[in-house]
């Protein structure tokens, strides 16, 4: 489903004492991602998590290497072919990313809506979609009346509204207190359990040991573990 | 998996999708809108004023181009036989076709009938002493020869002055030249504005959506999808500016010629309201492209996709 080789990816860091600067955010990546597998990528803060989802979805480009797609190499894609990539894929972030002037319900219908559903369709599907992530009691409510996990379920609803075959979540309960970290890990491996590929970075630990998946361990930039089971001590 | 086509539906409803979110922009940045707005229609209207001036002065020195006649003045004392004379050597000259003789006692009569009512004996008045000059009208063959026969004219003795209409043309046409350099001027330093402005506030919406962009772009909206709102602000903001424009222009040209024209019925003014409408209807065609030109520079600048 997803597959990264020999991907490196260097960014421009400006000028330092008149020097221009580089960082080597990722260096020689080669990562195969399975249809159906639930991934959890671990590493400090910096170590390049955020990048290789980026690469993913495109947001940022890798400096060399390849990246497979489901089948497709994505590397040299066409600006207007970007958002056919992204329909594939559903993306949560730490900070939700809900607009504060909707609803939940409106949240997620804006997604369909900018995705062209019909007006029908988007009735039929929001109410379910709020019903599986578990947060249809909140429809009408604004993020601002909402708990941090109920903003997070909203934002996962949105995510999966069209079915994507894979979802990449960054720090997903980075903002999160731990009970409600795992109900939402719980709820994420829920919905990978009906076929959705997931790629998840965090940092947490205790979510990660517990959960019993692969773990892809980064550590500046390289891939220094990768094994099922619980979060490596490198 | 679900197929990428799936769900597309027909255009209607992106279109109200895009008119609501306008709408939503335009209301959030209804004061810089608002200054596009005016900055747009106070441009367009001294653009129109420009245009119509112009067409005029251009209808003007038309009709004095193609005026034949000539007036010679003759000097207030000349003896009658003297100003025969002249008739005479003018009859003869080269390309001119007709002369007509307009003595002082013709002329006091015209003013007396013209001007006065028919009661008054003007020459009475003024105690049979009439200082009037006689005059001839003459005309040439062609409006080609008016200049040359006029200098021949003013250079015999006795000839006070030739009047003919070229000579206010050259006026004419140096007035036209700075109207036209001040008018340019004053133009393209309001279309600045105007870009500036309608910059400005895509500027500021896309600023002020910045967080909705993101999510469009992160769920795989189009990136023509994207745009369209923004775009359709700028053409609603050149629509709107150049409609008040184009208006104003309209009613008030044609309030103007009514109540003016018949003050200046010796100067051949654009009656036609057919032609300002014309100007209007280009004004709003030129406005709203404008608006729409320049909301898509602003979003390359500003929009990253
Ligand atoms: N846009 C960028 N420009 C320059 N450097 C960047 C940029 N994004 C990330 N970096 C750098 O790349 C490295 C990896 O960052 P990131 O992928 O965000 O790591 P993580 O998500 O694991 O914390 C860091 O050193 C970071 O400072
Ligand atoms: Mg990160």
């Amino acid at each position: 489903m997803i597959q990264f080789c020999n991907v490196s990816k260097v960014y421009d860091g400006g000028t330092q004492n008149g020097n221009k600067s580089f960082v080597k955010a990722l260096d020689g990546i080669n990562l195969k991602i399975e249809k159906g597998e639930m991934v959890f990528l671990v590493g400090a803060s910096g170590a390049g998590k955020s990048t290789l989802q980026k690469l993913l979805f495109k947001e940022e480009s890798p400096t060399t290497g390849q990246i497979l797609v489901g089948g497709r190499n994505i590397v040299r894609l066409k600006k207007r072919e970007i958002p056919v990539l992204r329909r594939r894929m559903g993306i949560v972030f730490q900070d939700f990313k809900l607009l504060e002037d909707m609803t939940v319900a409106e949240n997620v219908a804006f997604a369909m809506e900018v995705l062209k559903f019909s007006r029908k369709e988007i009735k039929n599907t929001v109410p379910k979609v709020l019903e599986q992530v578990g947060i249809a009691y909140r429809a009408n409510h604004f993020p601002r009346q909402l708990s941090g996990g109920e903003k997070q379920r909203a934002a996962i609803g949105r995510a999966i509204i069209n079915n994507p075959p894979i979802l990449l979540a960054d720090e997903p309960t980075g903002n999160l207190d731990p009970d409600t970290s795992w109900e939402i890990m719980k709820l994420l491996e829920e919905i990978n359990l009906r076929g959705t590929t997931m790629l998840i970075a965090t940092h947490d630990r205790d979510i990660v040991d517990s959960m019993h998946k692969r773990v892809v361990t980064l550590s500046r930039g390289k891939i220094v573990s990768d094994r099922r089971g619980g979060y490596s001590r490198v | 998996m679900l197929a990428i086509g799936e769900g597309a539906t027909p255009v209607f409803r992106s279109i109200s999708y895009y008119i609501r979110h306008t709408l939503r922009s335009l209301n959030r940045n209804r004061w810089m809108g608002a200054a596009s707005i005016a900055t747009t229609a106070i441009a367009f209207f001294i653009l129109g004023i420009f245009i119509m001036g112009v067409l005029n002065i251009q209808a003007i020195s038309k009709k004095i181009e193609s005026n034949l006649e000539m007036v010679v003045w003759i000097e207030a004392d000349t003896e009658r036989s003297e100003v025969e004379n002249i008739k005479t050597y003018v009859e003869n000259l080269g390309n001119v076709t007709q002369v007509k003789l307009v003595p002082k006692e013709e002329g006091i009569k015209e003013i007396n009938k013209n001007y006065f009512n028919s009661e008054t004996d003007l020459l009475k008045t003024l105690n049979g002493d009439n200082p009037l000059p006689d005059y001839l009208v003459v005309k040439v063959a062609g409006p080609e020869f008016v200049k040359d026969v006029a200098t021949k004219i003013n250079a015999l003795s006795n000839v006070d002055k030739v009047d003919y209409g070229q000579e206010y043309l050259d006026k004419l046409m140096a007035l036209m030249y700075w109207m036209r350099l001040i008018g340019a001027g004053v133009i393209i330093l309001f279309l600045l504005a105007v870009i500036f402005l309608i910059g400005n506030t895509i500027r500021l919406t896309v600023y002020a959506r910045n967080k909705e962009i993101q999510i469009m772009r992160f769920v795989g909206a189009s990136n023509w999808f994207i745009r369209w709102p923004f775009l359709l602000e700028g053409l609603v903001l050149g629509l709107v500016g150049s409609l008040i424009a184009a208006s104003v222009l309209y009613i008030s040209y044609i309030v103007l010629i009514d109540n003016v024209a018949k003050y200046v019925s010796f100067l051949p003014l654009i009656k036609d309201t057919l032609i300002v409408r014309n100007i209007s209807l280009l004004i709003v065609a030129i406005g709203t492209v404008l608006g729409g030109i320049v909301s898509f520079l602003s979003l390359g600048r500003y929009l990253r996709l």
